[in-house]
């Protein structure tokens, strides 16, 4: 034993990993993605002067705030631009808190079924994003299922598939006949960071038509995992361990945050309550806990401050639900304000969708709403098996 | 093709994607977050690529940003950015990757985590990254004398944390310092 034996990879080990090919997709992807933007001032001092990016990959930008802010929500860490200056009370906006306590009693009262072979989740997720002549705005969907498998040594699986992109609005269909009404769009450099396909690292091309379904094993800490809390898979056993009470719950999440923190993290005030209102999302959004956990990470969330009620809306599938969330106003990163939604019905406190939605600004002078999404069509158990698709990753 | 800041990046970044992934894998606490943290990395080198000393010493000094950038996102900064979702998924889905390291729970591993931040990494840079004095004077920017007091500091206060946890002293002397 020495001190070679702490470290997680040895450089050499790298050799056999697909993540250490620097000519692989995570890597490439990553570059593409960096050199998209203009390097700062710096560049110019070489004389050299950088024209600047195409113009789409400016509008585009401010998008690409947004799809970072997204990808946060299957793990919601949220970092949030001033959470404490907005409102000084002690709790989340009234409407906000009576919503969210509702919610809670709702999701107490939930009658679901407590077990069965697969905790199963069916997502649709869109990504909306602009055409590279900036004429108008594309939506790219996924449909994934995720079938965790709570016997022991049972194969969990994730069931991706791509469902095509299209124009979003009837203005954005004009626009896209006008254009010749492409079936692919190509783009100047690697648009991946801006229109969401990253599962799909060779496509500067994004295509309209659907492509077929494909099966991944879920491998390494995946196994045995009913999902992940405070971003950590976690055993079934654990989960059973959640505790259900409020009080209980805060604790208990409290010092799982603190177990993981470390480097001084932990004693980050913004971090923790950061990190806490992550928490219970992951439980609200997906895990697989009794109703009265969920309850309880409603009634969490309900203390926090800076949660707004957004009211009744319809969520990206056309259901109604109740929202909640709070705006981001422009700041480094993105020049737009944007909104976090998180919509749930209020019938059975089950999650519907969460969204981030941010404006960009087209060619002629139009500017467009552009959201990002994972809508929740399933959410539950089942004893039923998973239809394998026979392309496997 | 190395003459513009676009080919030049290129270049630096095929040669130091491997070592710098290493580096923030061996210092995540959760692999999760390494493709963030590697991203981070090579965002500010890009900003700052005239700044990017010649030869290897690029790698030293990209070292260096991706410590700054591990300790920002231990401090909160964290996000899952889409542009590192393809890396992020080649590592969450490789057993070897997101298995702890061996010596993560033994009693080693306990006192190595207790030390300061300063002498874990010096002691890291020489233990993992294979550093000699002179690439640790370019990785810390200090001179080559200092590192060696630092040096010998950092190991002096290890054998002693060592001792207290009553582990056998010389054997460790002579195997990994």
């Amino acid at each position: 034993m020495n001190l070679d034996d702490l470290a997680r990879v040895h450089d050499d080990d790298l050799n056999s990993e697909p993540a250490g090919q620097v000519s692989g997709p995570g890597a490439q992807t990553l570059l593409s993605s960096i050199m998209s933007q203009p390097p700062a001032q710096g560049a110019r001092a070489h004389g050299r002067r950088w024209r600047g990016p195409a113009p789409w990959v400016a509008a585009a930008a401010s998008l690409a705030a947004t799809v970072l802010v997204v990808t946060m929500v299957t793990t919601p860490e949220v970092q949030r631009a001033n959470p404490a200056a907005a409102s000084p009370s002690p709790g989340t906006q009234p409407s906000a808190r009576r919503m969210l306590l509702a919610a809670a009693s709702a999701a107490s009262a939930a009658k679901q079924p407590m077990q069965g072979a697969y905790w199963l989740t069916t997502t649709v997720s869109g990504t909306d994003a602009i055409s590279p002549d900036r004429g108008y705005v594309i939506r790219l969907r996924h449909v994934q299922e995720k079938w965790l498998a709570r016997g022991p040594g049972a194969q969990s699986w994730r069931i991706r598939q791509y469902l095509g992109a299209k124009p979003l609005t009837s203005e954005d269909r004009a626009a896209w006949r006008e254009a010749g009404s492409p079936t692919q769009w190509k783009y100047p450099v690697d648009m991946t960071p801006y229109v969401g396909v990253a599962a799909f690292p060779s496509s500067e091309i994004v295509r309209a038509a659907v492509e077929e379904k494909a099966a991944s094993r879920l491998r390494g800490k995946w196994k045995g995992s009913g999902g992940s809390l405070t971003k950590e898979l976690v055993s079934w056993e654990e989960l059973r361990r959640v505790p259900s009470g409020e009080r209980e719950l805060r604790a208990y999440l409290e010092q799982r945050i603190t177990a993981r923190a470390k480097g001084g993290s932990e004693k980050d005030p913004g971090w923790r309550k950061s990190a806490l209102e992550s928490a219970c999302m992951e439980i609200v959004f997906g895990l697989p806990v009794s109703p009265t956990v969920r309850a309880a990470a409603y009634r969490i969330l309900a203390t926090m401050p800076e949660m707004k009620s957004l009211g009744r809306v319809k969520d990206p599938l056309g259901r109604m639900g109740e929202a909640f969330g709070y705006h981001r106003p422009p700041g480094p990163g993105n020049e737009n304000p944007y909104e976090i939604a998180y919509i749930i019905d209020p019938a059975t406190g089950l999650p519907l969708a969460h969204s981030v939605t941010t404006t960009v600004e087209l060619a002629h002078g139009r500017t467009a709403k552009v959201t990002d999404f994972t809508a929740y069509q399933q959410l539950g158990w089942t004893d039923a098996e998973p239809s394998l698709p026979a392309k496997r990753d | 093709m190395g003459s513009t800041p676009h080919g030049r990046f290129v270049q630096i970044y095929e040669h130091a994607y491997r070592p710098v992934l290493g580096y923030v894998l061996r210092r995540c606490q959760d692999p999760d977050d390494a493709a963030d943290v590697v991203a981070e990395t090579f965002a500010i080198a890009w900003q700052r690529v005239n700044e990017i000393p010649a030869g290897d010493e690029a790698r030293f000094w990209l070292y260096g940003v991706a410590r700054k950038a591990l300790a920002n996102h231990r401090r909160g900064e964290r996000r899952h950015e889409r542009r590192a979702a393809a890396l992020r998924e080649q590592i969450i889905t490789s057993p070897a990757l997101t298995k702890p390291p061996p010596g993560e729970y033994t009693q080693l591993g306990r006192v190595f985590r207790s030390l300061n931040d300063d002498d874990r990494e010096l002691l890291s840079l020489v233990a993992w990254e294979k550093l000699d004095t002179e690439q640790l004077a370019h990785t810390l920017g200090i001179t080559r004398n200092a590192v060696r007091v630092r040096l010998h500091r950092a190991r002096k206060r290890f054998m002693r944390a060592l001792t207290d946890a009553g582990i056998d002293l010389p054997l460790f002397e002579r195997s990994t310092l």
